[in-house]
């Protein structure tokens, strides 16, 4: 089996690339969670990445468990931030950035 | 090229195309779909990078948790369809390829020529038979890292009091069981599922000392039980956020606390636990965390977003609307 | 040997069937009829696959897991069709009968 790393050290530059393109252009503040997401999911793979490839061979696992606690920290996150939207919606009406075209 | 190395570009592919179709796809809804996707997607890389906790952890938490918690939340979150569609939208695809593109080229010729380590893989291993575990994650997560699970949860704690702190005027005060038609399908469903789910939930809490598995998978799959079991009404109606969601939350942080308390007074370092009994505190604070990890995300679920308030009936499935009773 | 060669065929066979229902995903022209060919191709799909996984487990409870996890799978499958399409006649029938 050759060495995964360059292909997901790759995939992880251009989904981090790509997510915070999302969170500064997208208007929708759900769209802009989900994009948050995505940039934190790439760290996550280039995290992983690194811990697969050891001189030794042996899997490191302390950037597996802190990538667990990542997962649950920015759900946890994504949760506070949806239920903020919602409260913002209910009480200004205003779902996503103006275009300011203008 | 060998077959692992085509089966890694063609995921990674299908892994970005996903991420790009969430990030521009029109509708929100779908938008979301095609989250859940590349989260699942995620997993399947975690498991060729041989991280087989963090696959099951993507795929329950990751994809299945936040997908949930996105499905809940898009009723509520409705988008405004923009004036300038067509032309907006063009920018911003382009913008997010050239950022993907560039961004990814240049950011991966500089992780490239990084040279590889010598990880903590070997330490790791070296301590484990005093761990009081046998499989390396867990020992981590549990023992030279306890503290970051217990601040973890304690991130779970604080998440839920502030959305329980903004919660506005008409959110509700129970899950009630509903009496729709057709919930007998979801009923049904329910009923014989969750107890599997128990089962399977009770089985990776205590796989997680040699195989993967532990408390956070544990108590991901228990909260995916109770979001079940409250869609198919099979839950009694109880104030989830009164005194006994106040148990039920703090209990993963007390139980941490009281160890570190006492572990400070007899061996003088915090969360310090006896090598030879390390093993019956790893299990009593793992026991204790998943319930309280379990409760945490389950109220996630509830209290996230309001329900719809007048005119439709109070339910917990917000997909499906329809008139009042 | 023996079991090697049957972990090839199901797992030939089980690809066959996804792609079988993938192709009918993409091309039939009604939601209810890609429902059809997605709960029946895909869940015995995932079948021939868990099976040719399980003639190269180490022991029987392994392939008994295997085989646990398909029908859940087929229980997570079938709750998926069930819904969507009765969502979609509901709001088929709702759309009817809103047009005059």
């Amino acid at each position: 089996m050759t060495d995964p790393f360059p292909i997901y050290s790759i995939l992880a530059g251009v989904l981090f690339f790509a997510g915070l393109a999302g969170v500064f252009l997208l208007r929708h503040f759900g769209r802009k969670i989900i994009a948050l997401n995505i940039t934190g999911g790439a760290v996550f793979l280039l995290l992983v990445t690194y811990a697969q490839r050891s001189e030794d061979g042996v899997i490191d696992p302390v950037p597996h468990a802190m990538v667990i606690t990542g997962l649950v920290v920015a759900v946890s996150a994504s949760a506070l931030a949806l239920a903020l939207t919602h409260r913002v919606y209910q009480e200004t009406g205003q779902i996503e950035f103006p275009e300011d075209h203008e | 090229m060998n077959a692992g190395m085509i089966l890694d570009v063609l995921l990674a592919g299908f892994i970005a195309w996903l991420a790009f179709k969430s990030l521009t796809v029109p509708d929100f809804f779908r938008a979301i779909i095609f989250f859940i996707a590349f989260g699942l997607g995620m997993a399947l890389a975690w498991a060729r990078l041989v991280a087989p906790d963090v696959a099951i952890a993507e795929a329950a938490i990751g994809a299945g948790l936040l997908g949930v918690l996105l499905i809940k939340s898009s009723h509520a979150l409705p988008e405004k369809a923009s004036p300038k569609v067509s032309l907006s939208r063009r920018w911003l695809i382009g913008f997010i390829l050239f950022g993907a593109l560039g961004g990814g080229i240049h950011f991966s010729s500089l992780v490239l020529n990084a040279p590889a380590a010598e990880g903590l893989g070997a330490l790791a291993t070296k301590h484990l038979e005093s761990s009081g575990v046998e499989h390396p994650v867990t020992a981590v997560l549990l023992n030279y890292r306890a503290y970051d699970t217990w601040l973890e949860i304690a991130v779970l704690m604080l998440a839920l009091w502030v959305i329980l702190a903004i919660r506005g005027p008409s959110a509700p005060a129970e899950s009630t069981p509903v009496t729709k038609p057709g919930i007998q399908f979801r009923t049904a469903l329910s009923r014989g599922l969750v107890p599997i789910i128990i089962l399977v939930s009770g089985y990776l809490l205590w796989a997680g000392k040699f195989a993967p598995g532990g408390a956070f998978q544990a108590g991901v799959v228990l909260a995916a039980g109770m979001i079940l079991a409250s869609l198919g009404g099979i839950l009694p109606p109880t104030r989830w956020d009164g005194r006994l969601g106040l148990i039920l939350g703090l209990a993963g942080f007390m139980a941490f606390l009281l160890v570190a308390i006492f572990t400070s007074l007899t061996r003088f370092t915090m969360l310090n636990y006896p090598p030879t009994q390390a093993g019956s505190w790893i299990l009593f604070l793992e026991v204790v965390g998943t319930l309280s990890i379990a409760f945490l995300l389950f109220a996630f679920y509830l209290y996230v977003v309001a329900p719809p308030s007048s005119g439709q009936t109070r339910t917990d499935d917000s997909a499906t609307q329809s008139s009042p009773p | 040997m023996i079991l090697d060669t049957l972990t090839l065929v199901l797992g030939v066979a089980g690809v066959f069937f996804y792609t079988a229902g993938t192709f009918g995903l993409l091309r039939f022209p009604d939601l209810f009829s890609r429902l059809h060919a997605l709960t029946k191709a895909d869940n015995l799909g995932l079948g021939l696959i868990a099976a040719a996984l399980a003639c190269q487990a180490d022991s029987l409870a392994v392939a008994a897991k295997l085989g646990l996890i398909w029908v859940l799978a087929l229980v997570a499958g079938t709750t998926n069709c069930y819904l969507i399409g009765s969502y979609a006649r509901r709001k088929n029938r709702s759309n009817q009968e809103e047009a005059p």
